[in-house]
């Protein structure tokens, strides 16, 4: 390749690098975290730490009674029931309503697996945030979403700029001087890191591009194919929605269909969804997350007033197309393969992060150690310590903002983005006041192993309940996030004792150097 | 001119790129939809990277703006 087009493409990757990576980096960590939103739900409120019984109490009693409740308001537009699983030992029925006066409203009831008392809703806290913020940044649902899918576009065009430039990356997939220069250090980590995971890098920015620029995509193809009919455009995709015969008709018990669906398949349904309540054609659509296969439901469906079994499928309809679809998520939150590929999503997600932070070093290293060192460089190298070192410790924090606060807290989701935005801006503020980068690291990542390894303390002080008491009572989720709290935080205080406190100026190597293209 | 490519045409072209594969592309239209999906952004990142390949920044230019005519035109007068 040319020299001309080799510098202009490796400027393409680090301007962009520059210009986006604390962005990708944001996108990337939280990812991490949220990859555990139903997991934490457990930990997050002490009254759904319910061991299930094997005969659960009857829903369709609770369930007609709801549905009574909920049309006196208005028109049923959509009605749900999540069934007790691990993360949500609880029955949860959600029922979108068209009111009388126009807007629609969503109705939601839980109730006790066992008991069937009614459980009070808490209001959307720890789980919602950590799910919504990677996921839309907590802004308007289509910007946000927007948003987070540019990270992923931008992403894939640094991993392509990145392996166009480097020539010998797969040669060098061995090369890691840690014992050189700083920046070779930070270098060869970057290559490295980056051609190891590279397969599952170029997945998370494609699946998750995808993910937030198919709500855009959809209207604008609404808008090209069908003439701006978004409903029409859904119809050709899902195939025709059930229209109500207007024939009334009693509905079986969802609690017996349960049990023929589960004789049917040999799995127990985590959901059903139930379409034209009281109709004639009402229908119960029984959703089960089928083990080891990229696809996010597998369903049955079942008449709703004969309860005879209508269909079982893995999509809508059969072949590869539309199988895409579903797999979409299902790959990106690695909800294929349980708990161990979630954790070798959490290792992937981190490389990722390590691979942003070490591409930014390598760019302020360059400049910090050139004789035009400007105060605006070394202002940019202490704000990105400040942010990525301060994001781990605010993410730990607002699981203290969560606990703390009652379980009837009405603000819980304010408090939470104010401790979040709090703490992150403190650890940028005190990364600027410190001017010692190194330092800074080392002190963010003990005061964030700190707050890590004390989550299991923080919940036996607010729940009296411990890692082996949980573990017990057969709450392996809620026990398993003090275990990972103290895991990570014994990793991170062991990453801060690695990391020295000043500049190592020993190399020989370590003296300015004149800036040189790879 | 190469950002202006980057940041402003590869985003246009790739949308209408996407959507005149939905018109031309076999098949039925829910498949063409689905395919047309993932096309979208996968042709994105590809543009913009093409816009820094040619060694004339109006190559990228006249490259872009000609493939979003182009599929404008297949996708409005057909």
């Amino acid at each position: 390749m040319e020299q001309e087009r080799t510098k202009r493409v490796y400027d393409l990757h680090a301007w962009t690098g520059v210009v986006c990576g604390l962005f990708i980096y944001v996108v990337s960590l939280s990812g991490v975290f949220a990859l555990f939103g139903d997991e934490l739900r457990t930990w997050e409120e002490q009254e759904t730490r319910i061991a299930v019984a094997r005969e659960t109490a009857p829903v369709m009693p609770l369930l007609s009674a709801f549905v009574a409740e909920t049309t006196k308001k208005g028109r049923l537009l959509d009605l749900s029931l999540n069934l007790p699983t691990g993360p949500e030992p609880f029955y949860l029925a959600t029922a979108l309503v068209k009111t009388a006066d126009g807007p629609v409203i969503t109705e939601e009831q839980r109730w006790h697996p066992n008991a069937g008392t009614v459980l009070p809703l808490r209001t959307k806290g720890l789980s919602y945030w950590i799910v919504d913020f990677h996921r839309n940044l907590m802004l308007d649902r289509t910007l946000g979403r927007f948003l987070v899918a540019l990270s992923g576009i931008v992403l894939l065009v640094l991993i392509v700029s990145g392996l166009v430039m480097h020539r010998k990356i797969f040669q060098e997939i061995f090369t890691w001087r840690l014992s050189r220069s700083i920046r070779l250090k930070w270098q060869d980590s970057h290559k490295t890191i980056a051609v190891w995971g590279l397969p599952c890098h170029l997945m998370f920015a494609f699946t998750g591009a995808w993910l937030g620029l198919v709500i855009i995509f959809v209207p604008i193809t609404a808008m090209i194919s069908f003439k701006g009919d978004t409903g029409a455009l859904i119809e050709a995709v899902l195939g025709p929605q059930p229209q109500p015969t207007g024939i009334s008709a009693r509905m079986f018990s969802i609690d017996e269909a349960r049990d023929r669906a589960y004789v049917h398949v040999g799995i127990r349904p985590d959901s059903v969804s139930i379409s034209l309540w009281g109709d004639e054609k009402a229908k119960y659509r029984f959703r089960y997350p089928p083990s080891r296969a990229l696809i996010s439901h597998a369903w049955i469906d079942i008449s709703a007033t004969t309860g005879r079994i209508i269909d079982a499928r893995l999509t809508d309809k059969p072949g590869l197309t539309f199988r895409v679809n579903p797999a979409m998520t299902t790959l990106h939150y690695g909800q294929f393969g349980g708990l161990w590929i979630k954790f070798l999503y959490v290792v992937l997600g981190i490389s990722l992060c390590l691979i942003t932070a070490t591409g930014l070093m390598i760019w302020l290293e360059r400049r910090l150690q050139g004789s035009d060192a400007r105060v605006f460089i070394r202002a940019l190298s202490r704000t990105t310590v400040g942010v990525c070192a301060g994001m781990g410790l605010a993410s730990f924090a607002i699981f203290f903002a969560d606990k703390l606060l009652p379980d009837s807290a009405q603000n819980r989701i304010s408090v939470i983005g104010i401790t979040y935005f709090g703490v992150w801006a403190a650890a940028v503020l005190y990364a600027l006041l410190r001017r010692n980068e190194y330092r800074t690291c080392k002190e963010l990542f003990a005061a964030t192993a700190v707050l890590a390894a004390g989550l299991p303390a923080l919940n036996y002080i607010v729940t009296g309940d411990h890692v082996l008491s949980l573990l017990r009572a057969g709450h392996g989720y809620a026990a398993g996030v003090d275990i990972a709290g103290i895991a990570t935080g014994i990793v991170l205080l062991l990453a801060s004792i690695w990391i020295p406190a000043d500049r190592l100026t020993r190399y020989a190597d370590c003296k300015p150097v004149a800036a040189k293209r790879p | 001119m190469r950002l202006l490519s980057a940041l402003i045409l590869a985003p246009v072209a790739s949308m209408l790129l996407a959507s005149a594969f939905i018109v031309l592309a076999p098949g039925d239209v829910p498949a063409r939809l689905i395919w047309a999906g993932i096309l979208f952004p996968l042709l994105w990142p590809l543009l913009f990277f093409f816009s820094y390949w040619p060694k004339r920044p109006l190559g990228p230019v006249l490259g872009l703006t000609a493939a979003s005519l182009l599929s404008g035109a297949v996708v409005f007068l057909t």
